[in-house]
C-alpha cells in the first residue's frame, strides 16, 4: 500500500538501469561513494570492531568529504562520521583501548608524511588531538597502540631518527617523549602496560658497537616520568630483537630476534638463529634462550645452510601465542633471498637503474612450539602447493639488503600469505589464518573450466591437536569472488564477497 | 453411562486439541494454469502498449518498463515461487476479492487478478496491469475480513486510477527530459561536488515523486472507502486498518523463548557456554533508547506519523457512507487464513533462507501450538541447512548475529545458533526433531527435517528412511525437490 510507490520505482530503476542508460543518463551513477580502505578495531590483541573509510566527495583540489563508518564485532553499525580533510589522507589505525578509540590518519606529500591523530567520542564526535609532519626516510616508522584503560601512544619517528611518544588520555595529550639530545638515534616500539606502567622497548647507540643496546623502558603513565629503564644485554650487535610479546600466562615479556657472530652486524650478515629473551615486567632478565638455524625441529631445507648459517633462507616471525596451558607458538613463515636471472638483462638494458638481481620465494607456515622456558621443544609445519615469488624488494630488488631486513620490508609491504592470528578470550586455542594460490596445471583447469582459486587456510589447535579448515575465495571468472578477508571474534573471519547473488560483509566460521 | 461421558469428554479433549493445532500444509506454489496466465499477461501487455499511440522515444521506454514488468510478474509466479497457491487462505482473499469486484463493475474482473504472496514484509501492491498482491505479512496482521477488503480495495484503487502507470510515464518523462538529461551529464563530468549535487537531484526527484505518491494514497483511501461500502463491507474498519499499520513494526508474538528448555536433551544436554556472549564495543556507544525491533524485512510500511493522517483524513469521511457489515464470510474463514498466514510467515523466512528468524517466528508460534510438527520441523530444517551452510562457509549468509536492533530474547537465540559449532548444530538438531519422530508421517516439514539432520550426523540409515517417508506420503510437497537432493 503505502509504500508501493517507492517498490515500484525500484523497479523503474532496475529497467532503467538495464535497458535504458545505452541511449540516455540514468540516475544510477549519480552518487558514488566510495569504498576506501577496511580494517579491524582491536584491544587486547582481541577484534573489537571494525572501520569502513568511505570517500564521500571532493570538495576542492585541497580537501575531500569522508566517512568513517564504525561496526561492532558482529558488524552491526554503531556510528559514522563525517569530516573533511587532504585529498590524500589514508587511516592508519583505528584503536580502541576499552573506553574510547583513537583514529589516526596519515597523508603522503611528496618526501614528507602527515600524521593526524583524533578521538571518537561515544557521541561519534571527532576531536583532533595532534598533528605531526615528518621527512619519508628509510626507517621511518609510524604506529599506535591502546593502552588498555589508560590511554594511547603515538609511537613516529623523525627524519633525524630521533623517537617520539605522544600519550594522549582523556582526550587530550598528556605527555611527550622526544629522544634527548646527544643520543644520535633511537627506535622505539610499545610492549604493554602494567599497573600504573607503560613499558617500550628503546633501541639507541651503543658505545661498543655500531647497531646499538636495547632497554626495557617503562613510564608513569599519568605523567610520563620515567619509571625505569633496564639495559637488556650488551650483546648490542649481536642480537637484533624484531617484536616483543607478553605472555599474561607467566606474566612475562619475550622479546625475540636474531642472533648473529660476535662482532657481525645483522646489516652485513645472516644470522645463525632466533633467540627469545625473557623478562619480568620491570626489565629484569630472567633468561635468554637460543636455538640455532640448524636445530633439527626447525628442519630446515638442507640447501639453504652452509656451515651452520641459513645460506639464503629465513623465517620471518609473525606473532606469539601464550596458551593458559603453559603452551607457547611462534607462528612464522619461510622466506628464501634468490637470485633473479632476468634481473642481469634488466640491470643491462636499463645501465643498471632499475634491474631487480634478487627476489624473494614465500615458503611454508611454521608453527614452533616452545616450552615455558622459551625452548624450541616441537615444531608444526603447513606446506603451501608452491612458492611465491615477491620482487618488490627496493633497488635492485634488495639485493644488498640482509635477509632480516628484507623480511622486514616484506612485512611492510603486506607480501607474506600469513594473514593474522585468532586467540581465543580464554586463551585455550589459537586458529592462524594464511593464504594459498591454488597450482593447478593447464589441463586440470581445462578439466575444471576455471583459473586458479585464492584459498584461505586456517590451522588450529585446540585441546592439544591441530585442524585444518579451507575456504575459496575466488572460482574464477563469474563464479564467487572474495576479495578481501580481515581478522573477526574468535572462531570467525569476515569475509568480503562480491558475487552475482551476494555482496558485503559477512563474519564465517572457521571449523 | 461411564463409558458415554468418558467418549464425550475424549472427543471434546480431541476437537480441543484440533482448535488448539490447526493442520497446515505449505503450499507448493505451482499455478494450475501457467500458460494461460502467460498468454493473459501478454494480452494485456499489447493493449497497455496500443494504449500508448505514439511512438514517440518517452513511449517506447514506456512500453520497454511495461515488458519488463510482464515479464517480472510472470517470473515471480512461474520461477521464483514467490506466490502461494491452492490453500484456505487463497480461497478466503479471493472471495473478499471477487466481492469487491462484483460490487464495482467499473473494473474488468477477467483482466484482473490477487496473488497471495511469501513476501515478509506487511505490505500489499498495485502492479498497474491489473495484478494487485496481498503480502503473507500482512494478512497475519489484519484483524478481520473488512480490513483485508480495505487492502485490497486500496490497491484497486491505485488500478481504478492508473496511479502506477502514470508515475511510470512520468518518470520516463522526467527522465528524458532534456533540462534532466543536461542536468545529469554536468553532474557526471563534475571534479569537485559530485556526489553532492547527485544527491541534490535525486532529492528532488524523490521529494517530487513522494508529494505524488502521497497525493496517490490519499485518493486511493477515499476511493477505497467508495469500493469497500458498495461491497456491504464496513467503512469504519478502514480507520482501524491504519492502526493495525501503525503498529505493524512491532512484532506479533513477543513470548519469551526458553532456548535452553527447547533445546535440552537428555541425549545431547543444553552446554551454558552455548549462550555465552560480549560486544564490548557495542557497550561503548550508547544505547539506542528507542523500543527494540526484530529485523522485519524491508518495504515495511514504516511512515506512522503519515498511517495516522491517513487514519484521520480517511474518519472525516466516514459519514458518506452507510455502517456494513465486518465480516461477510464465517468469522472462521478469516481466523483460518490468518492463522495459515502465521505459519506462512515462518515458511517464508525459511524460503528466503532467513534461518534465525525462521527458527525464532517457529519458537513463538510454538508457544501457540506446543509440539506442531510443522514448526518443529521447520526448525529441525534451519539447522539441517545450516550444517551446510557452515561446512560451505556461507552460514553468514543465512543466519543473522546479534544486534542491538534486537530484542534480548532474539539476540539470545542468534547468540545459541551462532556458538554452535557445526558439529553441535548437527547434534542438537538431531536430537531435537528426533524427539518428535513418530508423528514423521503427519507432516512434511517434519519429514524433511527428520532427513536432513539425520544426513548431518551421519546417520545413513535414518536418513534413507525418513528420505522414503517423504517420497511416499508427500509427493507434491514443498520440499520434494530437497529430500531428493539430500
Amino acid at each position: 500500500m503505502k509504500q508501493f510507490s517507492n517498490y515500484l520505482l525500484a523497479i523503474i530503476l532496475i529497467f532503467s538501469a538495464t535497458q535504458l542508460s545505452a541511449q540516455n543518463y540514468s540516475f544510477e551513477h549519480l552518487v558514488d561513494f566510495k569504498l576506501l580502505d577496511a580494517g579491524p578495531i582491536t584491544s587486547k590483541n582481541e577484534i573489537q570492531g571494525y572501520y569502513l573509510f568511505f570517500e564521500k566527495d571532493k570538495k576542492n583540489k585541497d580537501s575531500t568529504e569522508f566517512v568513517v563508518k564504525i561496526l561492532d564485532q558482529n558488524l552491526n553499525e554503531l556510528t559514522n562520521k563525517e569530516f573533511t580533510s587532504s585529498p590524500n589522507t589514508n587511516i592508519e589505525s583505528l584503536v580502541f583501548n576499552g573506553q574510547s578509540l583513537l583514529l589516526k590518519q596519515f597523508e603522503i606529500d611528496g618526501q614528507k608524511l602527515h600524521f593526524k591523530t583524533q578521538s571518537l567520542s561515544v557521541q561519534g564526535e571527532l576531536e583532533e588531538l595532534g598533528e605531526q609532519t615528518v621527512r619519508m626516510h628509510k626507517n621511518s616508522r609510524s604506529s599506535v597502540h591502546a593502552v588498555q584503560g589508560k590511554g594511547f601512544a603515538n609511537i613516529y619517528g623523525t627524519e633525524k631518527h630521533k623517537a617520539i611518544i605522544e600519550f594522549y588520555s582523556d582526550g587530550e595529550q598528556s605527555w611527550r617523549y622526544e629522544t634527548p639530545d646527544g643520543v644520535n638515534w633511537e627506535e622505539v616500539d610499545y610492549i604493554t602496560t602494567n599497573g600504573d606502567h607503560v613499558i617500550f622497548s628503546m633501541l639507541r647507540p651503543s658505545s661498543l658497537s655500531d647497531d646499538g643496546d636495547y632497554y626495557l623502558t617503562a613510564f608513569d603513565y599519568r605523567t610520563g616520568e620515567k619509571a625505569f629503564e633496564n639495559k637488556l644485554s650488551d650483546f648490542g650487535n649481536d642480537h637484533k630483537i624484531s617484536r616483543g610479546f607478553v605472555n599474561p600466562v607467566q606474566e612475562e615479556i619475550w622479546l625475540i630476534g636474531d642472533y648473529y657472530d660476535r662482532g657481525e652486524s645483522e646489516n652485513a650478515s645472516n644470522s645463525n638463529g632466533i633467540f627469545i629473551m625473557r623478562t619480568t615486567f620491570n626489565g629484569e632478565i630472567k633468561d635468554t634462550d637460543y636455538t640455532a638455524w640448524d636445530d633439527r625441529k626447525l628442519e630446515r631445507q638442507a640447501q639453504q645452510y652452509q656451515d651452520g648459517k641459513l645460506k639464503s633462507g629465513n623465517i620471518y616471525m609473525h606473532d606469539f601465542v601464550f596458551l593458559n596451558t603453559g603452551e607457547v607458538f611462534g607462528v612464522g613463515e619461510q622466506f628464501r633471498k634468490a637470485f633473479r636471472p632476468l634481473g642481469v638483462l634488466e640491470t643491462a638494458t636499463t645501465l643498471g637503474i632499475y634491474g631487480r638481481m634478487a627476489e624473494v620465494h614465500i615458503g611454508d607456515i611454521l608453527l614452533l612450539k616452545f616450552g615455558t622456558n622459551a625452548k624450541l621443544v616441537d615444531r608444526e609445519r603447513e606446506r603451501k602447493p608452491g612458492k611465491k615469488e615477491f620482487s618488490n624488494t627496493g633497488a635492485y630488488g634488495g639485493v644488498f639488503l640482509s635477509k632480516k631486513r628484507i623480511g622486514e620490508l616484506m612485512d611492510q609491504q603486506g607480501a607474506y600469505d600469513f594473514s593474522h592470528l585468532s586467540v581465543d578470550n580464554d586463551h585455550s586455542s589459537f586458529t592462524v589464518f594464511y593464504l594459498e594460490k591454488e597450482q593447478l596445471n593447464r589441463q586440470q583447469l581445462k578439466r575444471y573450466n576455471r583459473t586458479n582459486r585464492s584459498i584461505l587456510r586456517t590451522v588450529s589447535y585446540k585441546d592439544k591437536q591441530f585442524t585444518s579448515d579451507k575456504f575459496y575465495l575466488s572460482e574464477g571468472e563469474g563464479a564467487r569472488e572474495i576479495f578481501q578477508v580481515l581478522p573477526a571474534k574468535p572462531g570467525y573471519v569476515v569475509v568480503h564477497e562480491i558475487s552475482e547473488d551476494y555482496s558485503g560483509l559477512r563474519l564465517e566460521k572457521v571449523q | 453411562m461411564l463409558n458415554n461421558q468418558l467418549f464425550i469428554l475424549f472427543l471434546f479433549f480431541s476437537v480441543s486439541l484440533q482448535a488448539q493445532s490447526p493442520s497446515y500444509t505449505p503450499s507448493k506454489s505451482e499455478m494450475e494454469s501457467e500458460r494461460e496466465f502467460e498468454k493473459l499477461m501478454e494480452e494485456q501487455l499489447e493493449k497497455d502498449i496500443a494504449d500508448l499511440q505514439s511512438n514517440s522515444k518517452n513511449n517506447r521506454n514506456v512500453a520497454q518498463i511495461y515488458s519488463g514488468r510482464s515479464a517480472y510478474i510472470i517470473n515471480m509466479a512461474t520461477e521464483e515461487n514467490e506466490y502461494i497457491f491452492g490453500t484456505p487462505a487463497n480461497e478466503y482473499i479471493e472471495t473478499i476479492f471477487r466481492n469487491l469486484l462484483t460490487a464495482n463493475p467499473q473494473f474488468d474482473a477477467a483482466s484482473t487478478r490477487l496473488f497471495l504472496s511469501r513476501d515478509m514484509a506487511p505490505n500489499a501492491s498495485c502492479f498497474g496491469e491489473g495484478t494487485l498482491v496481498l503480502n503473507v505479512g500482512l494478512l497475519r496482521r489484519l484483524k478481520n475480513e473488512s480490513q483485508v477488503a480495505f487492502v485490497l480495495a486500496h490497491e484497486l484503487a491505485h488500478l481504478q486510477n492508473n496511479h502506477v502507470n502514470n508515475a511510470i510515464v512520468n518518470h520516463i518523462e522526467v527522465r528524458n527530459d532534456p533540462a534532466t538529461q543536461k542536468e545529469i551529464e554536468r553532474i557526471l563530468k563534475m571534479k569537485y561536488n559530485r556526489n553532492k549535487a547527485g544527491l541534490s537531484m535525486l532529492k528532488n526527484i524523490n521529494y517530487d515523486s513522494s508529494r505524488h505518491s502521497r497525493l496517490h494514497e490519499s485518493e486511493a483511501d477515499e476511493i477505497a472507502l467508495e469500493i469497500l461500502s458498495k461491497a456491504g463491507y464496513d467503512v469504519g474498519e478502514a480507520v482501524e486498518t491504519m492502526n493495525v499499520l501503525h503498529k505493524v513494526d512491532r512484532e506479533k508474538y513477543t513470548k519469551e523463548i526458553d532456548v535452553q528448555r527447547e533445546f535440552n536433551r537428555e541425549l545431547y544436554p543444553f552446554q551454558p557456554e552455548w549462550l555465552e556472549d560480549d560486544n564490548p564495543l557495542s557497550i561503548f556507544f550508547e544505547e539506542d533508547s528507542n523500543e527494540k525491533v526484530l529485523d522485519i524485512p524491508e518495504d515495511s510500511l514504516k511512515t506512522h506519523p503519515k498511517t495516522l493522517e491517513r487514519a484521520k483524513k480517511i474518519k472525516s469521511k466516514l459519514g458518506d457512507y452507510p455502517s456494513g457489515e465486518i465480516s461477510l464470510q464465517p468469522v472462521s474463514k478469516h481466523d483460518e487464513a490468518v492463522t495459515q498466514a502465521d505459519f506462512d510467515y515462518v515458511l517464508s523466512a525459511y524460503h528466503y533462507k532467513m534461518y534465525g528468524y525462521a527458527i525464532y517466528q517457529a519458537l513463538q508460534l510454538k508457544e501457540k501450538y506446543p509440539d506442531h510438527p510443522f514448526l518443529v520441523g521447520i526448525v529441525g530444517a534451519c539447522m539441517g541447512e545450516m550444517v551446510e551452510a557452515i561446512d560451505d562457509h556461507e552460514q553468514g549468509k543465512v543466519l543473522a548475529h546479534t544486534s542491538p536492533e534486537f530484542t534480548d530474547n532474539f539476540n539470545q537465540l542468534l547468540t545459541f545458533l551462532n556458538n554452535l559449532s557445526m558439529k553441535e548444530m548437527a547434534n542438537v538438531s538431531y536430537q531435537y526433531v528426533r524427539t518428535y519422530r513418530e508423528s514423521a508421517k503427519e507432516n512434511e516439514a517434519l519429514a524433511y527435517a527428520l532427513a536432513i539432520t539425520a544426513d548431518a550426523k551421519g546417520r545413513d540409515d535414518q536418513r534413507n528412511n525418513f528420505k522414503n517417508i517423504y517420497k511416499n506420503n508427500f509427493r507434491d510437497g514443498y520440499f520434494y525437490k530437497k529430500v531428493t537432493r539430500i
